[in-house]
């Protein structure tokens, strides 16, 4: 396939790059386009393979030479975070708030998403739209206040508190999303069932939930996202036996003697549970961002 | 809408219940307390307070490190919004070329997400370390002084860039996503009538992603604004000095290490506003003229 296919009538060859879909397949080669793409990717991953490498390396190899590839390979590193408890109780501190946040946020923002899709109810659409307001709000601005409050209730420095404070964001984004979802879910489908019997729960728990259940996917993804990286609110909401792996890391950045190598091994780590995420709900998230709720 | 079967007099309400609770606890009733709290002053023992009005506020807006910090954080917001989206359009224009294998660059924009804003900055401090960095010591080769630990104009250099590189993707996705809703029709047309592409880009192509455009605007102003806390808590701290002590990081240095809690909350309120501002100008601007599919 050349470019002479294309009209005489186009006579300025840059115009050649036009591309119309069918003619694109069909004449496929590695283009500036790609090379952009490329670059980008290499952009995109080199802070996280430099991570990589760090964490396999010796910490006289991290401070003395410069080079690509780890020479004394060393797992010690990971060895370090997996024994020692005030590090590895980090990520199971993390773990604990974010699947708590994951599960309530969802109990919460399952009806209320259904109650936003079927039902026309006084101040419906206001009410959608000022309660997805709530996840435009600030961290830094709440993180006081619920210092105050939680201190008031003895729920300082505990799993559930750091949980509770992240639905505040979650529920609006997972109402948002599971609503959107659920409008593509046809309404036939609950009158079915109302006349066929079925209790609202008994509907919900085993009808329609089956049927939002990439939509579900989505929207945990997204909380958990949230709730693991975020660092303000968690940060400010515990101290010792609730306290995130991300507040035990940046606390040890700057000092002085920092163990590089175990920094980096901990930065691996916490990458982990995300990349697992996404790679499962990998093909949901192209539906969320089709219907434009991502 | 109105064809629900499930009896629907009360239910509505009762499902909304739940997401109401939560509002109210953890966002009106903090956002009153900040308010209420803005307007006392504290002893430093935290003792007693009394009643002050305004007070914090002029104190807070006649600060000279507030309003560096203000300086600081515009400087900040833009030049990340800025880069963010030039570069994200860039790619997202030759993504929309490449064509083929198009899931398979989603699939590797989404993963940033999986990175903390902590961590995002740990690993640009770890490129550009100056003891050990990948990428700080060419710098060092070329002659430059390089230490972000130190020299201002660095280490907001080094902020930029880690907030920017982790917003780029979901940039990326959003004007992928724009541009695929423009007609072919229109660009071969202009192609036709013989504009070269810079000018298809341009006068066809630019307009109409202008929705997408200005949604993403709103969304990276919010994000520069206040979800960068992490970023700058690993990079710098607010510093060296207060070079990068954004508008979030010092209502939180303020209100959480050094204990003024009546000029913290004071912050918050202000912060609030911005964010109001935000939110109503993106609902009423936005909502409307960017089409979701």
């Amino acid at each position: 396939m050349t470019d002479s296919a294309i009209p005489e009538v186009v006579t300025d060859t840059r115009t050649m790059t036009i591309e119309t879909p069918r003619t694109a397949q069909r004449r496929f080669r590695p283009s500036g386009s790609t090379v952009v793409m490329a670059i980008y990717l290499l952009f995109l991953m080199l802070p996280i393979y430099w991570l990589l490498n760090m964490s396999l390396k010796t910490n006289s190899e991290i401070l003395g030479t410069f080079s690509f590839f780890p020479r004394n390979l060393t797992f010690a590193n990971y060895e370090t975070i997996l024994t020692d408890p005030s590090w590895y109780m980090g990520y199971v501190n993390s773990l604990i708030y974010v699947v708590m946040n994951t599960v309530i946020s969802l109990a919460v923002a399952l009806p209320a998403a259904y109650a936003f899709s079927r039902y026309s109810f006084m101040g419906d659409k206001h009410l959608f739209f000022w309660l997805l307001t709530n996840r435009m709000a600030p961290p830094a601005v709440f993180a006081l206040p619920f210092f105050q409050l939680y201190s008031s209730i003895g729920l300082f420095d505990t799993h559930i508190a750091v949980a509770l404070a992240h639905c505040l964001f979650n529920v609006p984004l997972a109402v948002w999303i599971l609503e959107g979802f659920m409008r593509g879910v046809p309404k036939e489908i609950d009158e079915t069932a109302y006349i066929d019997g079925y209790s609202f729960p008994a509907f919900f728990v085993k009808i329609f939930t089956p049927l939002i259940a990439s939509g579900i996917g989505v929207a945990a993804f997204f909380c958990f996202m949230f709730s693991w990286v975020e660092l303000l609110l968690s940060r400010t909401l515990t101290s010792v036996d609730a306290k995130p792996i991300a507040a035990t890391m940046t606390r040890t950045v700057g000092a002085a003697g920092v163990d590089w190598g175990v920094l980096a091994a901990a930065g691996v780590l916490t990458i982990v549970p995300g990349a697992l995420v996404i790679y499962f709900v990998r093909n949901y998230i192209a539906k969320g961002f089709a219907l434009g709720r991502v | 809408m109105n064809r629900a079967t499930f009896p629907h007099r009360f239910l509505p309400w009762l499902l909304v219940l739940p997401q109401l609770l939560i509002s109210l606890v953890f966002f009106y009733w903090p956002a009153l307390q900040a308010m209420w709290q803005s307007t006392l002053k504290e002893d430093p023992f935290g003792l007693s307070s009394k009643f002050v009005g305004l007070e914090n506020f002029r104190k807070v807006l006649s600060d000279p490190a507030y309003l560096n910090s203000i300086k600081v954080t515009a400087f900040f917001s833009v030049v990340t919004a800025f880069l963010s989206m030039s570069i994200a359009l860039l790619l997202a224009v030759q993504a929309e070329k490449v064509l083929r294998g198009k899931a398979f660059y989603r699939t590797l924009m989404i993963w940033p997400y999986a990175v903390a804003p902590a961590i995002a900055g740990m690993l640009w401090l770890f490129m550009f370390n100056p003891s050990f960095g990948t990428l700080a010591w060419p710098l060092r080769q070329m002659g430059i002084d390089w230490d972000p630990l130190l020299n201002s104009g660095q280490a907001m250099g080094l902020v930029i860039a880690a907030a920017s590189w982790k917003q780029i993707s979901y940039n990326f996705l959003f004007f992928v996503a724009g541009l695929q809703a423009i007609p072919k029709s229109l660009i071969e047309a202009a192609a036709i009538d013989g504009a070269g592409s810079a000018r298809r880009f341009w006068t066809i192509v630019f307009p109409l992603l202008a929705p997408t455009t200005f949604f993403l605007l709103v969304v990276n102003s919010v994000y520069a604004l206040f979800d960068t806390f992490g970023i700058i808590h690993a990079v710098t701290g607010g510093g060296p000095g207060k070079a990068t002590e954004t508008l979030v990081y010092k209502v939180y240095n303020d209100g959480y290490n050094n204990f003024l809690l009546g000029s913290s909350a004071a912050q918050s309120v202000i912060l609030m506003a911005i964010v109001i501002t935000l939110t109503a100008f993106q609902f009423k601007y936005v909502e409307r003229k960017v089409h979701y599919g």
